[in-house]
Formats: structure tokens, sequence, C-alpha cells
């Protein structure tokens, strides 16, 4: 049987650094895959061996006034006219790959996975932009005001429904959805409180404004309370229910720190919740700074997700990879953006692995490493990568790949394998390996190649 | 150090002997170390089931029209259908755009069995489907019903591919506790790439990878990954030698088509596989579902009739058996949208060669309704069980953990 490891004591102390716990390319790549995509090179150079606060205020204090994308985006003026969702598709993409504030993007795809909206159903395009966009500005806010945006947001009206749900003609599927997927969980309402529901929510029009006499003014009996809600006092009696907390605690905590979270642990952060006000900020910081989540049981426990090892590999070996190709990848693999598989969005871990998803991943790690189509626009970025780093002899070159692609936690029999494998050349010459231009190396991208195409590389 | 395949394939052994892989080893080792002996086409053809999941809820009202009933036209003013043009009696029509089904019941080959479902419905689209997937409607089951099947009814089966699931996401109905069952989304991706920029790295390459994938424990998910990527390795290996040699003039439509279209590849093959499992969507129908429904059902409708035409072909029209569901039927009462909310019973259909056409099961009474929703008269078990004892030569009662009957439809 595979070990299994238990929580840490005192999970919710905050993680301070100590000679056998230190804050080194491991715990710091650990925190930059799950607040983002995956470390650079640079990246663990600058937060490795500094406090972990650095890495925090770095990660999460970002300021919503200016977006640090403008000049790179401008760039693309062609791309983010978005006539096809495709391109919307890569201008996301494209974010995470090039953005300076990772957990910005990072959150808002969690945020497009829990209100799973899909573009096969909106096929207004600018619709799916203003709701990402919405979730790359609220997405650290308050989760109550972010409740009532969604119910009022364009794509979601379209999405679910709520367009079309009017006084004395109700559709219940924002109101069922809402409860059972965004708020509660279901088990925690009836069929009646869906149906009651369901006319709070009367009168939106698809541009996200109250026609008042399309709204059902009379009274609505949901969770046993009487009165004449409105979809703001709808919210705020769904986000007094206690499983409310408890189910976006669960939420957060599978994505970001462990798959199978205790109910200690989701108690705890749904109080957290509870007393922030819904404040996604504080809570989250709170559990990316504790013991928890830098213990080696949420090490390593969850699988990436095939955006996370697409944009994490393109990110780690300097970007500048053409985007049609990272959109396909992520599609093959089963994440496509903007189109989740339904509502429920995509469930995540294991079902990212099948045995024709983990061949994708193979390939995927050799196309992005030879590139022998037109997967790179710059086709020289891998070795320069290697060169400023000094790293140019075979074991520097596998000891450079195994930090950045592994933390350095390598087993170590692959490890002199890899060694091995940088000695030998064509026809099964001995040689001794010496990276000497930037012009692409064959070995280099083989050994790139074979790392991605561990186990360990496809866990977050 | 030059490496033969073979010594490759000893490596990947040693790898796996330490893992505790229950009951399948013997049978993943032997498999494993005659790859490259064993011809796959040799296999005796036993009966296959393909599984098509109609996802988001069909309106089965408007799938299987009782058009002589006025409770249907007056329960749906507008969205009600009055093209008579598939009429299958007196009673009953199909949507007009499911012509590749009315070909198929004409030829008595479309088995259409009214009224399934299951006591005390959900109409949560995520519980309902996974009670349909593992057969479980009182309480969450891992194991999905097909996954059973394997684990019970193909424990001494020699094949890799005894289960087969063509699209990107395994289903819980296909969750086995034996061993993974793959998914395939098409044979053209399945196949795991070298650099041929350099022959002799690309061996090196091949070597390492398997190696480094061979099953190991240190973590839950590493076993689960390195299971996985050790199957597929194997299970690409395998079919890359025989799928090769499928040719078909038989036009397939998009979507649905071509994943029925690999399944037909995959038939042809020949690797002992007993149970495909595809899914198709675009069934939630809450608004203006008038254009939508009629497409969605076309697409299943003429997949489907595409795919009998190239079994005809190879002669396995009564070797493949085709069974079509959905996680629930939809409100009687059309609703403000014109469109349909999510309601209970519906119906399930049945293909191929050996399967008794006509219409099965009792159609649901439009007024004795529930919470507006129909009344199912067939446990959709019953099916499932007829099919388990029947078709697939397994035992009902083991595989569902029951006795739910049959009906007469093979």
């Amino acid at each position: 049987m595979a070990v299994v490891l238990q929580p840490p004591a005192d999970p919710f102390g905050v993680y301070s650094p100590t000679a056998d716990r230190p804050f080194d390319d491991r715990r710091v790549g650990h925190l930059l895959r799950r607040a983002g995509f995956g470390p650079t090179t640079e990246w663990l150079k600058q937060f490795t061996g500094q406090p972990p606060a650095a890495a925090l205020d770095w990660l999460f204090n970002y300021s919503l006034d200016e977006d640090p994308m403008n000049d790179k985006l401008e760039v693309l003026q062609g791309l983010v006219t978005f006539q096809k969702v495709e391109m919307l598709q890569e201008w996301c993409l494209f974010r995470m790959v090039y953005t300076p504030r990772p957990l910005q993007e990072k959150i808002a795809l969690f945020w497009h996975n829990h209100f799973a909206t899909s573009a096969a159903k909106v096929d207004q395009t600018n619709y799916m932009h203003k709701q990402m966009e919405m979730f790359r500005k609220l997405g650290l806010g308050s989760f109550r005001e972010l409740l009532v945006s969604v119910t009022h947001d364009q794509a979601m009206l379209v999405w679910l429904d709520g367009r079309t749900n009017k006084k004395g003609k109700a559709n219940e599927n924002y109101a069922r959805e809402i409860m059972e997927l965004f708020a509660l969980g279901v088990g925690n309402y009836t069929e009646q409180d869906v149906q009651e529901l369901a006319r709070a929510f009367t009168g939106i029009a698809e541009n996200g404004k109250l026609i008042p006499n399309q709204f059902d003014k009379g009274d609505k009996t949901v969770f046993g309370k009487t009165g004449p809600l409105d979809a703001e006092g709808a919210i705020d009696l769904i986000l007094s229910q206690p499983a409310a907390p408890k189910h976006l605690a669960h939420k957060l905590l599978k994505e970001f720190v462990h798959p199978h979270p205790t109910d200690d642990q989701v108690n705890h952060y749904a109080e957290r919740l509870l007393a922030t006000k819904w404040d996604i900020k504080t809570t989250l910081r709170e559990m990316l700074s504790s013991n928890l989540f830098f213990s080696d049981w949420a090490y390593r426990a969850k699988i990436k997700s095939p955006i996370q090892v697409v944009v994490g590999a393109t990110v780690a070996v300097g970007g500048k990879a053409n985007m049609p190709f990272l959109r396909e990848s992520t599609a093959k693999m089963g994440q496509e953006i903007l189109f989740p598989p339904n509502v429920k969005g995509w469930d995540g871990e294991e079902t990212w692995i099948n045995s024709n998803t983990i061949l994708v991943r193979f390939n995927f790690g050799l196309s992005l490493s030879t590139q022998r189509a037109d997967e790179f626009v710059k086709k020289s970025q891998i070795e320069k990568g290697l060169l400023a780093a000094n790293a140019t002899t075979g074991e520097q070159a596998v000891d450079y790949f195994a930090r950045l692609l592994l933390d350095g936690k390598i087993q170590p029999k692959m490890k002199q394998e890899l060694i091995d494998y940088m000695k030998v050349a064509d026809k099964g010459k001995k040689v001794v390996f010496e990276l000497k231009t930037d012009k692409p190396n064959d070995k280099i991208r083989g050994l790139m190649h074979l790392l991605m195409s561990t186990p360990e590389y496809q866990l977050a | 150090m030059q490496t033969s395949r073979r010594d490759v394939l000893r490596v990947g052994l040693s790898g796996l002997a330490v893992v505790s892989l229950g009951s399948t080893v013997p049978t993943f080792l032997s498999r494993m170390a005659l790859a490259e002996q064993v011809p796959t086409t040799q296999m005796s053809r036993d009966n296959i089931l393909v599984v098509v999941q109609m996802s988001g809820g069909n309106d089965g009202l408007n799938t299987v029209i009782p058009f002589t009933n006025d409770e249907y036209y007056k329960a749906r003013p507008v969205i009600g259908i009055k093209d008579q043009k598939l009429k299958l009696t007196d009673k009953f029509m199909l949507n007009p755009a499911m012509i590749g089904f009315k070909d198929l019941f004409d030829q008595g080959q479309l088995a259409i069995i009214n009224g399934c479902g299951y006591p005390s419905p959900t109409r949560s689209h995520f519980r309902s489907m996974e009670i349909w997937q593992t057969a479980a409607p009182e309480k969450p089951e891992t194991l999905g019903w097909l996954g059973h099947y394997i684990d019970h009814a193909l424990r001494g089966s020699q094949s890799m591919l005894k289960g087969v699931n063509v699209g990107q996401e395994l289903p819980r109905a296909l969750v086995a506790d034996s061993a993974p069952v793959p998914s395939i989304q098409s044979i053209n991706d399945f196949s795991f790439k070298l650099d041929r920029g350099s022959q002799f790295d690309a061996k090196m390459e091949d070597q390492i990878i398997r190696e480094c994938n061979a099953v190991r424990n240190d973590s839950p998910a590493l076993e689960y990954l390195s299971r996985q990527a050790t199957n597929a390795i194997i299970e690409t290996d395998n079919i890359r030698k025989v799928a090769s040699s499928y040719k078909s003039d038989v036009k397939y439509p998009r979507g649905l088509g071509e994943q029925l279209r690999t399944v037909a590849q995959l038939i042809n093959g020949n690797f002992g596989t007993r149970v495909f499992y595809v899914q198709c969507g675009g069934f939630d129908t809450h608004g203006n579902q008038f254009a939508g429904h009629g497409q969605s059902l076309a697409n299943v409708s003429n997949a489907i009739s595409a795919f009998y035409r190239d079994l005809a072909e190879m002669g396995l029209t009564d070797k493949v058996t085709t069974m079509c569901f959905s996680e629930f039927g939809r409100r009687v009462q059309q609703n403000g949208s014109n469109g349909t909310d999510h309601g209970a019973a519906g119906p399930m259909f049945m293909v191929g060669g050996k399967v008794k056409g006509g219409i099965h099961g009792e159609y649901p009474s439009l007024t004795d309704l529930d919470g507006g929703d129909l009344k199912y008269t067939v446990d959709f078990r019953k099916v499932y069980a007829t099919i388990l004892d029947k078709w697939l030569a397994a035992d009902s009662n083991a595989v569902l953990g029951g006795k739910f009957g049959a009906i007469d439809v093979l």
C-alpha cells in the first residue's frame, strides 16, 4: 500500500522557517505552484532563504488600479479583438504566462472553475471576457460581493438562464445551482427552496439590470423564512446558512492545500470566513501561511491541472510560447479554458489522468522542449536560461532542470540515469557534455522532456 | 549501454513486483511480458456493449412523442411537437430530427424502453448521473456499475482493454477496483512519442520514461500516476500494432460520430473489449429548446445509425448492442422560457441486431404526476440487469447487488 501521511501538529499556526523546515526551493516551489503556476529560476532566487512573508506580500498585495499587462497586451492588438472565442482563450493563457502577479490569474481561474460558465452556450465572447475580468478584479475580495456580481453577470445570465427568469414564468436553473454548487452543496435545501428562491432572482435582464415589472414582489418562503425576498436578500439568506462557509472553505482547501481536507480544517477556515465577513484575501493568506500548507502532508498532494502543466512549463523556461499551441495542448489534456464540461466545473485531481491524458502530457513535454513545429516564437530561450545560470556540464544541466521543474526533489536513481544520458551521444558514443552556445541543443531538450515525463512532474 | 526492448520490459516488471495490485497482477504481468508476441487478433468475438450517455437530462416527452395525447399539447402549447413525419405506431412518434433512429426502428433494430427511472428521483444533474452510473440510488458509491461488471465478470479475461472510455474524462460508471479503465480520445493521439531527430536518444528516452513510470508507492498520488502511465504505455504498444488495419467508407457525423468511429476502430482491432462508453451533451434544455434539442437528438440518431452501417460492413451488427440513457427526463409543463426544467423518468434506447425492436415499457401518465414530473414505470436497473444477464453473460445479482428482473428486449 502507498505511504499515507497525516496532517501536521499545530496546523493553523503560522509557518516559520527552521533548520529542518527551511524556506528552500521545495517550499518556495510549493507556494509558487499553488498560488500561481510554478517557479522561475529568478523567483526561486528572489524568495528562497527570505522570510515567507516577502513572497506572500508579493503574491497577495497587488493594486487593482493598473493592469501590469497593458504594455504586453498592446503588442497583441490583433489578438485582443476577441472576434473568436479562441482569441479570448489565448488571452487568458497569455496573461497566466506573462503576468507578474500569478495569484491574480490563479484565483481568476479558481472562480472560473467554481462558477463554471461555458462559452459553448454563452456565444457572446465579450460576455465571457467581462466575466473573466470580474474574477480577476473581485477574486480576492468579498465572497458576498462576488456572488452579487455573478448573479448579475451577463455570461451567467445566459449560461444558467437567469435572463429568462420572470415573474409568473420562473426558470429554476440559477436558483438550483447557486445552492447546489456555488454556495451550499447538495442536501442543504429542498426542492421547495429551489422553486421559491427562483422567484427572488426574477426580473434580471440580460444586461444585468432589474426590470421592476418582471420581478416577483410576492412573499417567498426559503429555508422556512417568509418575506418579499429580492436577489441580494436571497444571497444574504443563503450566506446565513451554516453550510455556506463550510462549502467555500472546503473548496479553497481543496484547490490550494489538499484534495481531501479534514473536517477540522474545513471548520477552522469556515470560521475565518465568517469572522472576516467573507474576505477571501485574508482567509486565503492565512491558509497559505500556515504550517498545514507547508507540511509534508500538503506537498505534492495534488495533481496538476492541464493549465498548470502547460503554463507552468512555459513560465519555467522563459515563456515566448505560441499561444494556439498552448491552448490546443490544454484542451487535449482535458481542460479547455472557457469550456468547462458542465456547471460543476472540472472535477480535477485523479480525473485529469487517464491512459490517454498521461500520454498527452508526456507528448506535450516533447513538443515544448524539441520545438520541431512552431511551438515557440523564439527558439533559444531554454539554452539561454542554462547559460545564465552557468549550468553547462551534463550534471549541472540535470541539477538546473531538477530544481526548476521538480524543486530539486528527484529520485537518486533517476538522477544518475539522467547524468548517464547526458554522457552518450549519437550511435552510443561516450562524450563529455558541455553547453557552449544558446542554439537549441538536442541533449538539453531531451533532458527537459524526460523530467516532464516523470510522475513527480504531474504533481502540484 | 545499449538496452533491448525486452530488457526494458524486465526492468518495468521488477518495479511492478513490489507493489500490491491485487488480483490483476498475474494477468497484467503476463500480458506485459508477452506484449511483443501475443497476436491480439486471435481473440474470440464476445458480445459487446456500447453505452451512449446523453448528458444534461433529455426531454423524453419531445423524443418519443405521444402525439394523440391532448395532455401533451396542453402542457406544451409552444414547444409541443406537431410534425408527424416519424410515426412509429398509432400512438407514438419520434422527434422529427431522428431520421437515423426511424430507419433502425423500421429494421427492427431499435428498442425504445419508456418510463425509465428510479425511486425518489433527484433533480440534481450530478447526483442523478452518479445514480445512473453506479446503479445505487440509495447512497453514493465509488465504483461504477460497469466497473463492478469488469471486476466480477471479467476477472479471468486476458484483455488489457476490458472496458474503454472514448473521451476525455473517465465516467464513474467505468471506475473499477481491479485496474484503471483507459480513456482514449482518438487512436492517433493515443501514442507515446519520442524525438525522431536522434535515433539513439529516442531509445534511451523510451527506456528512461518506462522506468521512471514503473509502478511505485511513495504516495497515493504517485502510485495512481505511475499505474496509469505504465498501463498507458503497454496499451499504446498493443493498439498501435492492430488499429491501423481499420478502413471504412462510412461517413460519420462530427462529435459523437467521431467517438463512435473510434469505437468501431477498436472493435475491428478485437482487443477483447466488452464495454465501450461515449458521451454527448446538449440536453439541458432550459430555454428555447425547439431548435437545440432537435439538433442534439439528430446528433445521437445520425451517429448511431452510421455506426451500425459500419458494423454491418464488418459483419458485426449481431455482436454489438448499444444502450442510450440520460440522467433524467424533464418537467411535463414547459417553463416560461420555452424550455423545460429538470424532471424525472424518461426513455432509454437499445440498438443492435439482437435487440427485440419495438416499444417496451409503459408510457408514464401525463396526469398522474410527481411534483409535475413523470413517474417511472421501469426501474433502470431492470434494463441493466437484462443486459448483464442476457447479453454480457454476467450475474446481474452479483454486479448490481440485487435482483431487478428482466425486460424482454434481448
